[in-house]
C-alpha cells in the first residue's frame, strides 16, 4: 500500500478542517462523498480516519461520520438516507439489538442528523455468546422510535431507539461486526485524541496569557509539567492508535482506545484545572470539549472498562502482542 | 575467558537482504541452538561480576554467529548492513524468551556515540560489542545531578597527556567495567556546559580507583569513581576540546531511543513470563495487567517511531523526552503487574526466582531516575516541545 507523504496529509488535514469550518455538521458525511473521501477510506483507511476524526474532535463538530466507516463497508447504501444504530452504552461489545422469535429488538443509539435517515443498518447480537456471529442488518426508519436525549451534552444531537420489529421487514447485509468494530472504535479513539488536543490548546493558551504574582502561569513548574504530562498522553495514544491500523489483533485496539481516553481524560482534569474558575463558565468553551469526550468515550466500550477487558484476555492467553511489528 | 561451547555451524547472516528476512534467519538459529542457549533463558541471581561473566557467554554466542555483528559498520568488528538490525536480534531474542544481556544496554547507547566522535577508537568499540570489555558512562557527580552542566571532575592539559582530578558517583557497573566515558571539566569553573570535554579512558590507569555502592535491590549495581591526578593519553578526547556537551547530548539521544526499544522488548517478555507464573493469580491482577499493556504499547509504537529515526540519522532533539517519560511508567506498570500476578510472593518469597523478581521490581523504581529524571524530561518538554513561555 502506498503511504501518503508528509505533504499529502498536511493536504488533506487542511481540506478536513475547512469542510469542519463550513459546513452544517450533519451534512458532513455528504461532503466528504463527494469529495471522494470515500475512495481514500476504501484505499488508505489509517490516514483516511486518522485525520477526519481527529479534526472532528478538534473542531468538537457533531457529525454522523462515524456512520460513514460502516456504509462504506456496506456497499451500496447511500450515506445521505442511511444511519447506523450503534449499541447503547454498556460495559460490553456486543451488539444490544437481538432477534428472537420473529421479532428484532432495536436497543442503541443513533449519531446527530438520524432524523434524516429513511433506512437503519443495526448490528444484531449473534445466537452464540461469540460475536464472531454478529451481523448488521437492515430496517426501515419508519419502523423505529428514536427518543433524542439531552444528557451531559445536548449539541451531540443523539437520540435513544428501543424498538421491536418484526423480521418480514429486516434485510440481511453481508457485514459482520467483527470486521466494523475495531475499525470503528479506532475512529473513536481519533476523536477523543482530537478533543483533548484541542484541551490541550486552550490551558496551553490560557496559562501563558493569564498572570499570577506577576508572571504569566505558564512560568510555574507545576502548571508546566501538567502540561507536559498531556503531551505525553496525547503520543502515546497517536502511537498507539497508529499501531492499531496495522493489526487484525483486537487487543491493540481496545488499548489504543483506552490510551486515547486517558489522553481525554487528562486534558480535560488538567485542562480544566489549570482554566481556574474560568474553565467552569459557558462563556468559555472548555466545557464543550469535556462534555463531548465524556459521551464519545461511551461509544463501543468505555476506555477505563476496556483496561479490564484486556488484562483478562492477557491473562487468559498468557502471551503479549508483539505489535506494531520491527520488520 | 575462554568460550567452550559452539553453536551450529552456519554462514554469516543475510545482513544485506530485508530486515523481515534476517528476523526469519534469526529465529531459525535461535531454535537450532536451544539446547546451547539454555542456560540463558532466565536472570541469573548473583553479584554483578558473575551476571556479567554469564552474559559474556550468550554475547559472545551472538557475536561468533554474527547476530550481534550485524549492523554495526566493518570498523569496529560490524558485518555492515542496517542498524535496525540490531534492534531485531534484542527483540526477537526477548520474544524467544531469552534474557537481554544487561550489558547489551550500554552497547547501544555509547557505541553509536564513540561511532560518530572516535573513528580512532574502533578498535577499542570492537572489543566492547563482542563482550569482552564491559564500559561505563561517567556523567553524575556528587554536587551535579539532574544539574549536569555543574560538573567538576577536571581535565587539565599536560603537554601530550590529560591529567584527571575529581570524583564521579551512580556509575553503573563501574567497578567491573574496563573503560569509562567521561565527561570531564576542561573550562573555567563558571563555563558551565561550554566547557565540557568527552574523554573515553582506561580504568586500569593508576590514580583510578573504583568503589562499588550496595544498592537497594540487594546488588552493587552503581559504583563511585576517584581520580587523583589520574594520566591519560591525549587521544582519549572523544569529540573536540569543550566540544563534551554535544557528545553527551548525541548519546542522551540513544540512551532514551534505543534503549527505550530494548527496554520495552524486555519488558514485554518479563510480562509474558509474569503471566506464566505458576501460581498467577489471575482474576486479581487484571486491572494492573491491562495497565502494563497500555503502557508497553504506547511505549513500543513511540520508541519504534525513534528508532527508526534514529537509524536514518536524524537528529531527535527534544520530543525523545516523551519516550523517556513513557519508558519510566512502563517499567514500573509491567512490574507492578508481575507483583500482582504472583502476590504476595514479592513479599515473603525466599526462593531463588523471585529474588531476581524483586530485584526487577526495585531496578523499575529507579527507571524515572536514571538517564534524567522524568521531572527534568517534563522540563525539557514544557521548554522545547510545548515552548511555554516563562516571562
Ligand atoms: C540505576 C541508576 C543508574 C545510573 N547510572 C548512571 C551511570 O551509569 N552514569 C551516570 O553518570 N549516572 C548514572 N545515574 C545517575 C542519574 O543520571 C542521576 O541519578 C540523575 O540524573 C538524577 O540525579 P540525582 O540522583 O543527583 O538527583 P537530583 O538531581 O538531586 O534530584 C533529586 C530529585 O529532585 C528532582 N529535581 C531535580 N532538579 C529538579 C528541577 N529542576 N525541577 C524539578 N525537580 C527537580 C529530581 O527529578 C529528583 O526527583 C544512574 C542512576 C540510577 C538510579
Amino acid at each position: 500500500m502506498p503511504e501518503m507523504s508528509e505533504n499529502e496529509l498536511a493536504l488533506l488535514r487542511e481540506s478536513t478542517r475547512s469542510l469542519l469550518d463550513s459546513a452544517d455538521p450533519v451534512a458532513v458525511p455528504g461532503a466528504l462523498a463527494e469529495q471522494g473521501w470515500l475512495d481514500l477510506l476504501s484505499e488508505e483507511p489509517e490516514p483516511a480516519c486518522s485525520v477526519l476524526f481527529e479534526e472532528q474532535g478538534r473542531a468538537c463538530a457533531a457529525t454522523p461520520a462515524l456512520d460513514l466507516v460502516v456504509l462504506d463497508a456496506a456497499g451500496p447504501v447511500s450515506m445521505r438516507t442511511t444511519a447506523v444504530v450503534w449499541p447503547d452504552f454498556r460495559r460490553s461489545l456486543e451488539p444490544s439489538s437481538r432477534l428472537a422469535d420473529d421479532v428484532l429488538t432495536v436497543v442503541g443509539v443513533v449519531l446527530a442528523g438520524w432524523q434524516r435517515a429513511d433506512e437503519y443498518l443495526v448490528p444484531v447480537a449473534g445466537p452464540g455468546a461469540e460475536s464472531a456471529d454478529s451481523v448488521l442488518v437492515r430496517v426501515p426508519a419508519d419502523a423505529v422510535t428514536a427518543i433524542p436525549f439531552a444528557g451531559l451534552d445536548a449539541s451531540a444531537g443523539m437520540a435513544l431507539v428501543r424498538t421491536t420489529v418484526s423480521r418480514e421487514a429486516v434485510t440481511p447485509t453481508e457485514l459482520r461486526w467483527s470486521s466494523v468494530l475495531p475499525r470503528a472504535q479506532r475512529c473513536v479513539g481519533h476523536e477523543l485524541v482530537g478533543l483533548a488536543a484541542a484541551v490541550h490548546t486552550i490551558a496551553q493558551e490560557h496559562v501563558a496569557q493569564r498572570r499570577q504574582f506577576g508572571k504569566p502561569l505558564s512560568s510555574l513548574q507545576t502548571v508546566r509539567h501538567r502540561l507536559a504530562d498531556i503531551e505525553v498522553a496525547l503520543a502515546a495514544a497517536r502511537g498507539a492508535l497508529a499501531a492499531a491500523w496495522t493489526t487484525d489483533d483486537r487487543r491493540v485496539t481496545w488499548a489504543a482506545k483506552s490510551l486515547a481516553w486517558r489522553a481525554a481524560a487528562a486534558a480535560a482534569r488538567d485542562g480544566q484545572q489549570l482554566c481556574g474558575a474560568m474553565g467552569f463558565t459557558r462563556e468559555h468553551q472548555l466545557h464543550r470539549f469535556v462534555r463531548r469526550a465524556q459521551l464519545v468515550d461511551c461509544l463501543l466500550g468505555p476506555g477505563a472498562w476496556l483496561v479490564g477487558t484486556l488484562g483478562r484476555d492477557l491473562v487468559e492467553t498468557r502471551e503479549v502482542p508483539l505489535v506494531p511489528a520491527l520488520a | 575467558m575462554s568460550v567452550v561451547v559452539s553453536t551450529q555451524p552456519v554462514s554469516l547472516p543475510p545482513v544485506d537482504g530485508s530486515v523481515a528476512e534476517f528476523a526469519t534467519a534469526f529465529r531459525e538459529w535461535l531454535a537450532d541452538n536451544a539446547a546451547v542457549l539454555e542456560p540463558h533463558r532466565h536472570p541469573l541471581p548473583g553479584t554483578m561480576a558473575e551476571v556479567f561473566a554469564h552474559e559474556q557467554r550468550l554475547r559472545r554466542l551472538l557475536w561468533d554467529a554474527g547476530w550481534t555483528r550485524s549492523g554495526w559498520p566493518p570498523e569496529c568488528g560490524g558485518l555492515g548492513g542496517d542498524p535496525l538490525l540490531r534492534g531485531v536480534v534484542l527483540e526477537e531474542l526477548a520474544a524467544a524468551g531469552y534474557s537481554i544481556p544487561e550489558s547489551c544496554g550500554l552497547a547501544e547507547i555509547i557505541g553509536p556515540t564513540i561511532l560518530h566522535f572516535a573513528p580512532a577508537r574502533h578498535g577499542e568499540l570492537a572489543a566492547m560489542l563482542r563482550g569482552d570489555e564491559l564500559w561505563c558512562q561517567g556523567f553524575s557527580e556528587p554536587e551535579a545531578g539532574s544539574d549536569l552542566a555543574s560538573l567538576r571532575t577536571r581535565a587539565t592539559r599536560d603537554g601530550d597527556r590529560w591529567i584527571l582530578n575529581g570524583q564521579k558517583i551512580w556509575t553503573s557497573r563501574g567497578h567491573i567495567a574496563r573503560r569509562i566515558l567521561l565527561l570531564a571539566r576542561t573550562g573555567t569553573p563558571e563555563s558551565r556546559h561550554r566547557g565540557l570535554s568527552m574523554f573515553l579512558v582506561d580504568l586500569q590507569t593508576p590514580g583510578i580507583t573504583v568503589r562499588p555502592i550496595p544498592c537497594a535491590d540487594g546488588r552493587e549495581a552503581l559504583s563511585e569513581v576517584f581520580f587523583s591526578d589520574a594520566a591519560i593519553p591525549a587521544d582519549a578526547l572523544v569529540g573536540e576540546v569543550d566540544g563534551g556537551w554535544a557528545v553527551a547530548m548525541y548519546l542522551l539521544q540513544f540512551e532514551r531511543g534505543n534503549f527505550a526499544w530494548q527496554r520495552q522488548a524486555w519488558l514485554r517478555s518479563r510480562l509474558v513470563a509474569a503471566l506464566n507464573e505458576p501460581d498467577a493469580d489471575a482474576d486479581a491482577a487484571a486491572e494492573a495487567v491491562g495497565e502494563a499493556y497500555l503502557n508497553l504499547l504506547a511505549l513500543r509504537a513511540t520508541s519504534l517511531d525513534t528508532l527508526r529515526r534514529l537509524v536514518a540519522g536524524e537528529q531527535l532533539g527534544p520530543a525523545i523526552s516523551v519516550v523517556k517519560v513513557l519508558l519510566s511508567t512502563t517499567d514500573k506498570a509491567v512490574l507492578d503487574a508481575a507483583r500482582a500476578l504472583m502476590w504476595p510472593r514479592l513479599e515473603i518469597g525466599d526462593e531463588p526466582g523471585t529474588g531476581v523478581w524483586r530485584q526487577e521490581w526495585w531496578f523499575s523504581r529507579m527507571a524515572s531516575v536514571l538517564g534524567g529524571t522524568v521531572e527534568v524530561q517534563r522540563d525539557i518538554i514544557a521548554n522545547r516541545v510545548l515552548a511555554l513561555p516563562k516571562e
